[in-house]
């Protein structure tokens, strides 16, 4: 178990590598250069061909690339172009307000999605099953964004009762939440819905009937064991896709999280700053995956066996 | 008489055939897999919704003039509500709004069956590679498509667009190589699954080379998980161009995108609400109408459902 974990985490150097090679490249063989980002369209071209030197933007591209890595390995990221300031500052700053946001949107997500799916199963093709099922084909389909055009409209413009932007109470995140676990919420219900009509079919809960186990022990423990195993997966992915996706929601409510750091970074050519959050987010992300696959052997005992012996199939 | 019966029995034997032939055609799996659909209300459903918005975006120039209802700004008649002469109201530059959502299902349609065609068709290239020879190839491959995958959201997309400049094109390229992962993984999957596959060795004896064991042998027995995923992509395609656009990194103003409507109409949405709903519903029904679709061909194109 433990071999396998420092297996992973190994692995994730040569991912973040290539992570930050492609990212490199994108930020600095594209047309534009940061000198003329900072100073602006209406500065002399001296002085924005001295500042590319300082930053040392005239190197070929293969020197820039092993100045990063060298300078990476010592832990230094640089300062971001924009605010002078070590890159790592903005991202502290800001990573709280995303990871609030991230962490209500999942609870708001399993709470609804998870529950909803399973009983939409258990009553398949029952009213609550048609009613559920098609409200969350409708979400899935819609746009996060509009939905929280929506709900600005309704409770902010027309109701008063939620503030539309701005990060300074807990009032300020219900929106935002809602909205992303609504869309969430929709596709986890589809899913739980799916691999629970699976599950409720097979050979063992048959058997867990035919001992006289009550039906509610019978659905909530033994069927939705084997019919998590998939949502569970999606939801991890959709974590670190929250973390890093947020991008459009803060937007539209103003929220100084990572996302619109990201969206910051990337339009004002900030190449340290923009190579700092994809980092940052790409460790995140398969951090959070080795945590789901762990999860997994929780969860089932014919994964957690395979790690124990040592013999997972990679 | 001896060379009469061998000529019945030829007869026979071409008769014969031909009844195979034609049990053959009974079972054409495009046939079967259209029958099991027609069965899904749903489906059709989606499929109604497509052909409405197909016939949208093919004629969408004789239904509403593009330059002078789409384009042309007519201030004196800017953010009048719902009416006969404007059926969903005119936004705040005094555009007819049913003008511009009908243009625009020609470039959310264009730009999202452009971008999926292609990263489909370089994710079909790139995961039968993998797929077939495994080995080497496959690992490199797939090891740069988790960087790619890792890059989370629409980060990659983004630097893009933002790095090469704001057009169509920047965009299109950005959202393919987006989707290009999730694509080679699926088809990678299913040619997996089939490569192992007595018929695929029988054709490798027999001496085919293999760019034509992988056409005509595996891919074609592995289209099932990949139709679905091409149908689903399209939706989600549609709704990233429009967060981009929204966002103000996707397609330019004035051009009639939903994005970009949603995107202006913020300023004005407390006394118009018209202009928020009428865009985001054609993005909702469009992105509906491609998943029912999705979900309707995945149960056709399920062996274990066949009648």
């Amino acid at each position: 178990m433990y071999r396998y974990v420092i297996k992973r985490l190994l692995l994730i150097i040569p991912i973040l590598l290539g992570v930050i090679l492609i990212v490199f490249t994108i930020m600095n063989v594209t047309p534009g250069d940061p000198g003329r980002h900072m100073l602006g369209m209406s500065a002399p071209q001296e002085a924005v061909d001295a500042l590319n030197e300082t930053l040392g933007y005239n190197d070929p591209f293969p020197v820039r690339l092993l100045n990063y890595l060298k300078n990476m390995v010592r832990l230094d990221f640089g300062n971001s172009y924009r605010t002078k300031q070590p890159v790592f500052d903005e991202i502290i700053n800001r990573f709280p307000v995303t990871f609030k946001l991230a962490i209500g949107t999942m609870i708001l997500t399993i709470l609804i999605g998870i529950p909803l799916g399973v009983l939409a199963a258990v009553r398949q093709y029952s009213k609550l099953d048609m009613i559920t099922t098609f409200t969350a084909l409708l979400l899935a389909a819609a746009p996060s964004f509009w939905l929280a055009l929506l709900m600005i409209l309704l409770f902010s413009l027309y109701l008063n009762i939620l503030p539309p932007n701005g990060i300074g109470s807990f009032s300020h995140y219900i929106m935002p939440m809602l909205t992303q676990a609504v869309v969430y919420a929709a596709s986890t219900l589809r899913m739980t819905r799916t691999t629970m009509l699976e599950a409720i079919r097979q050979d063992y809960v048959r058997t867990a009937r035919g001992k006289g186990a009550s039906e509610a022990r019978v659905i909530w423990r033994h069927a939705i064991k084997n019919a998590l195993l998939p949502v569970i997966t999606s939801l991890g992915m959709s974590f670190g896709a929250m973390l890093g996706g947020t991008i459009v929601i803060e937007q539209v409510f103003s929220m100084p999280g990572l996302g619109s750091l990201v969206i910051l970074a990337i339009t004002t050519k900030d190449i340290p700053q923009t190579m700092a959050v994809t980092i940052f987010l790409a460790t995140l992300f398969c951090m959070i995956m080795l945590v789901v696959d762990l999860l997994y052997a929780f969860i089932d005992p014919r994964v957690k066996t395979r790690y124990l012996q040592g013999r997972l199939a990679r | 008489m001896k060379t009469n019966q061998v000529g019945n029995f030829a007869q026979d034997l071409s008769e014969y055939d031909e009844q195979l032939f034609k049990e053959y055609k009974k079972v054409n799996p495009v046939v079967g897999v259209w029958r099991r659909l027609k069965k899904s209300k749903l489906a059709m459903l989606g499929l109604f919704f497509l052909l409405v918005l197909a016939f949208a975006a093919i004629f969408a120039d004789f239904i509403c003039d593009y330059e002078s209802m789409a384009i042309e700004l007519n201030i004196a008649n800017r953010l009048q509500g719902p009416s006969i002469e404007h059926w969903f109201g005119t936004d705040g530059q005094g555009r007819d709004l049913f003008a511009r959502v009908i243009h625009g299902a020609r470039v959310s349609l264009g730009l999202g069956l452009t971008c999926t065609a292609l990263s489909a068709l370089l994710g079909l290239i790139l995961g039968s590679i993998c797929g077939y020879f495994g080995g080497v190839i496959d690992n490199v491959i797939m090891r740069v498509l988790d960087c790619v995958m890792c890059i989370p959201g629409v980060l990659m997309a983004l630097a893009l667009v933002a790095a090469m400049g704001q057009s169509t094109a920047n965009l299109i390229i950005a959202l393919t190589v987006s989707y290009i992962p999730s694509f080679t993984r699926i088809v990678r999957a299913s040619v997996i699954s089939v490569a192992g596959n007595e018929y695929v060795e029988a054709a490798r004896a027999s001496g085919l080379d293999t760019p034509r064991i992988i056409s005509k042998y595996i891919l074609p027995n592995a289209a099932g998980p990949v139709i679905v995923e091409i149908t689903m992509n399209v939706a989600s395609i549609i709704k990233a161009v429009a967060s981009l656009s929204f966002i103000g990194l996707g397609v330019v103003p004035p051009t009639p995108e939903w994005g970009v409507m949603l995107s202006e109409s913020r300023e004005f949405m407390r006394y118009s609400p018209y202009l928020v709903i009428f865009p985001g519903l054609a993005i909702i029904i469009t992105s509906l109408a491609f998943n029912l679709l999705g979900d309707g061909l995945r149960d056709a194109l399920d062996p274990r459902l066949k009648d």
